[in-house]
């Protein structure tokens, strides 16, 4: 990936760059975010399916911006990009699953009971 | 605006005026006489000594990484300084402000420090010493050693390395100046959370820490990218995996930390700036906010970070014990696995910070058995010390003495942290100074290892060796000192002292308050005796100067085939790997380093400017968002991306060092000579050995006595 010379233009990673697939991610990225939110306004369906909807959304976006964005493929000049998200992937799991557990009960545990009606919990 | 604050606006000089000038406070005030009259006597010498051209080509502007790592040391090292006395003011401060008959005296009701000063100090003694001290002391070690100890020319990156060095300078420089204009945060080295929204620390201090410490990590994250490139592309032929000296798998181990972590803490106090600059609600107790949260995000990366410092010293040790029990290190393989498992366990500890929370019994019992599960592959290695210790030939060099003195400190630290990550006893001890005994006694581990591996690979870099008799001094009072103030900080703990208190309320508590004061003297004692042993050696350099590659006769790995100092190119010749301790096995084979018939030309980066400039604007950067100086702020975000982008467009060809240059620099150093330039001003100079270099007149160097 390293090159020799003055013109940073010819450089592999810039060479990737694509104006018109950005904007279309862009577009995309706007359609997987907006759409789960205007179901979620509107009460569309039951908790449970909203939860898929939005967990499938969300996957389908990290791939759209993944690959569209910084081009995240396995080509000579992406794989050693693409293997860091890979490894990436296992603590971003492991953090936020450990931090939704720890979280999930915290407020029943730790909050006065009358305070779980103020208006700051939604109540 | 988006927020509201207290105190005056300007469009120019946004919330700084005259007022922040803290004059009327007489410690800071002849701080600030002090540090003037040092710099200026350090600038005056600069200039009669005419250093100022040497000092940009050969340091300012270097790329060379043991240039770059002395550099790093020596910021470090001066801010080690910094937070010892923080360390010295506190102890002061609570060995006199014990009781309600305790006088005052400067504007304090009891002791020397008003409450919120001693909030500042402690902030900042912490924020100093793990990330602006320890951090930068190893990061330097590792850039100084890893590419020695397997053979490159250089760091894989050496203008991201200097571009590390120079934004951590910017960061540190930071944290001084709050020092002089304005004040430094009082909410803790963690940013104790709600107490570091605007709405209860309204005035800068917060702001200096936070960016602070964003600009640093950023820093450090660099710097692990290019610890691991290195490691991973740049190994000499032969050196398998298993053949890689066991301080790089601890400094690849560590890397692999720094940047799966520091990240985190980079976006989690951006987090926190945001609510601070921009309104929002991430970190408020209120407002759909969570202030648990950032205490979560924060030990995500804080307790990595524990890991991070603590793995280079493991390494270290791995280095100096082996060297003086004169063995191999015993367990080599279980000793890189646990290095690794240690950086990987390190993800799944942090709750362990706030057991306290109030989060369920099995969430608590899940972290609680994760952290103690640390203690397998750190017991792996500290037996593996013992053994390599046993039946050998044991000598009790400095370093040595160091490393021993580790291992004991880790043993009680190692127990008191079992006994932290079990939950019954960490609520029963939550945020008393036993906490801060036990993670001043693991980091005391680090500090040991630190001062162990200046004097083990000190001659190595500068070609002679540092005083013994005195280094021996500095090491028995810091000893004591270490065991004086923590042993008396852990009964104080089991007392029930709370941790960050400027007044302490019960007398009975003042005679370890007093034992811990005493500790502390024993701590100046040790800092004069290694203030006396540096400048004995510079003194007596010519004595003590350093005649073989190997100074201390049984080194194992490669970093000792090379010179002493070591020349600008490391290695005349790239070195063939033979086996794991290369350098016992050349010495054991009688093949030292190779002088072939034909020397090839070596390539190097040259040195450049732009990472000092771009460390400058960063400084400027986040001393305008500290004081909300948006143009200046705007200017220097501006600054620093058009500098980036244009040095992508610069050609960086290096320069190559003909191999006749080399021919004859080694010839000096075979006929007992140290060749000028050899370790200097040919590390990547803009005028760097263009070929007419060989009959400069200063080569013919006489022989030392």
């Amino acid at each position: 990936m390293v090159t020799k010379g003055r013109d940073a233009w010819q450089h592999p990673q810039v060479q990737l760059a694509r104006g018109g697939q950005y904007v279309g991610a862009y577009i995309v990225s706007l359609l997987l975010t907006g759409g789960p939110l205007w179901l979620v306004v509107r009460h569309g369906g039951t908790p449970w399916r909203l939860m898929i909807i939005i967990v499938a959304c969300a996957a389908a976006l990290t791939l759209v911006q993944a690959y569209f964005w910084p081009r995240l493929d396995l080509s000579r000049t992406q794989r050693w990009m693409t293997a860091a998200l890979v490894l990436f992937i296992p603590l971003v799991v492991m953090t936020v699953g450990l931090t939704a557990w720890m979280f999930a009960t915290l407020y029943a545990r730790t909050m006065i009971p009358v305070l779980l009606h103020a208006p700051a919990f939604g109540y | 605006m988006l927020v509201s604050y207290p105190g005056p606006w300007t469009p120019f000089f946004g919330r700084l005026d005259a007022q922040q000038i803290p004059l009327q406070n007489p410690i800071l005030f002849w701080t600030f006489v002090l540090v003037s009259l040092g710099g200026v006597a350090v600038l005056a010498a600069i200039t009669y000594l005419r250093a100022w051209g040497s000092l940009w080509r050969e340091w300012l502007t270097s790329v060379d990484h043991k240039k770059i790592g002395v550099m790093y040391c020596l910021l470090g090292i001066v801010m080690l300084f910094r937070g010892f006395i923080d360390g010295v003011m506190m102890r002061t401060q609570q060995a006199m402000a014990v009781g309600p008959r305790s006088p005052g005296y400067m504007g304090a009701l009891h002791g020397y420090l008003p409450p919120y000063h001693f909030g500042q100090i402690y902030s900042a003694h912490g924020t100093i010493m793990i990330l602006f001290a320890i951090t930068p002391i190893l990061v330097g070690l590792m850039n100084i050693i890893v590419p020695l100890q397997i053979g490159a020319r250089d760091m894989a990156y050496p203008y991201l390395n200097a571009v590390s060095f120079w934004l951590t300078a910017a960061a540190t420089g930071l944290v001084m100046i709050s020092l002089f204009v304005g004040d430094f945060s009082h909410a803790g080295w963690v940013g104790l959370s709600p107490l570091t929204e605007l709405a209860y620390s309204p005035g800068v201090g917060v702001d200096y820490w936070s960016w602070a410490v964003q600009i640093g990590s950023i820093a450090t994250t660099l710097a692990s990218i290019n610890i691991i490139v290195t490691i991973i592309k740049m190994r000499a032929p032969g050196m398998t995996w298993t053949k890689m000296p066991i301080f790089c798998w601890t400094a690849l181990s560590t890397s692999v930390v720094g940047l799966s972590s520091f990240p985190v803490f980079t976006a989690a106090v951006a987090l926190l700036s945001l609510d601070r600059y921009a309104g929002t609600h991430f970190f408020t107790p209120g407002l759909g906010g969570n202030l648990m949260l950032y205490t979560d995000l924060f030990w995500i990366w804080g307790h990595p970070e524990v890991y991070y410092v603590i793995l280079p010293a493991f390494g270290i040790l791995s280095e100096i014990i082996p060297t003086f029990s004169e063995k191999p290190l015993f367990g080599y393989i279980t000793m890189a696995v646990a290095s690794i498992a240690i950086g990987g366990v390190s993800w799944s500890v942090w709750l362990h910070h706030f057991f306290t929370m109030g989060a369920g019994p099995g969430v608590n019992a899940f972290f609680s058995i994760a952290s103690m599960l640390v203690g397998i592959p750190t017991g792996v290695k500290v037996f593996n010390w013992a053994f390599t210790l046993y039946r050998g030939r044991v000598r009790f060099d400095v370093p040595m003495l160091w490393a021993l003195a580790a291992l004991v400190l880790l043993l009680i630290g190692g127990l008191t942290g079992m006994m932290l990550a079990m939950p019954a006893i960490n609520y029963t001890v939550h945020n008393s100074v036993f906490v801060v005994a036990h993670f001043h006694t693991m980091l005391n581990v680090v500090g040991f290892a630190c001062f162990g591996a200046i004097n083990y690979w000190f001659p190595k870099v500068f070609g002679f060796r540092l005083d013994e008799r005195t280094g021996k001094r500095a090491f028995w009072f810091f000893s004591a000192g270490t065991f004086v103030l923590f042993g008396s900080m852990y009964a104080l703990g089991f007392m029930g002292m709370p941790r960050r208190i400027d007044y302490i309320p019960f007398p009975s508590w003042r005679p370890l308050l007093i034992a811990e004061e005493v500790g502390i003297v024993l701590f100046v004692i040790a800092s004069y005796y290694m203030i006396k042993q540096l400048v004995v050696s510079i003194r007596d350099r010519v004595q003590n100067r350093v005649t073989s590659s190997d100074v201390w006769g049984t080194a194992r790995s490669l970093e000792w085939l090379t010179h002493s100092p070591v020349p600008f190119y490391n290695f005349a010749v790239q070195p063939h790997i033979n086996a794991r301790d290369e350098w016992a096995w050349r010495r054991e084979h009688g093949r030292g380093a190779e002088s072939p018939e034909h020397y090839e030309d070596i390539h190097l980066p040259i040195n450049t400017p732009l990472p000092l400039i771009l460390g400058a604007w960063t400084f400027a950067l986040g001393f305008s968002l500290v004081w909300r100086m948006y143009w200046l702020a705007a200017l220097s975000l501006i600054a620093i991306v058009v500098l980036v982008i244009a040095r992508s467009f610069q050609d960086d060809p290096g320069h190559t060092v003909p191999g006749a240059r080399i021919r004859e620099i080694e010839a000096s150093y075979r006929n007992g000579l140290e060749p000028a330039g050899a370790a200097g001003d040919g590390a990547g100079g803009p005028v760097a050995y263009p070929g007419a270099v060989a009959s400069r007149p200063q080569d013919n160097v006489p022989a030392r006595p």
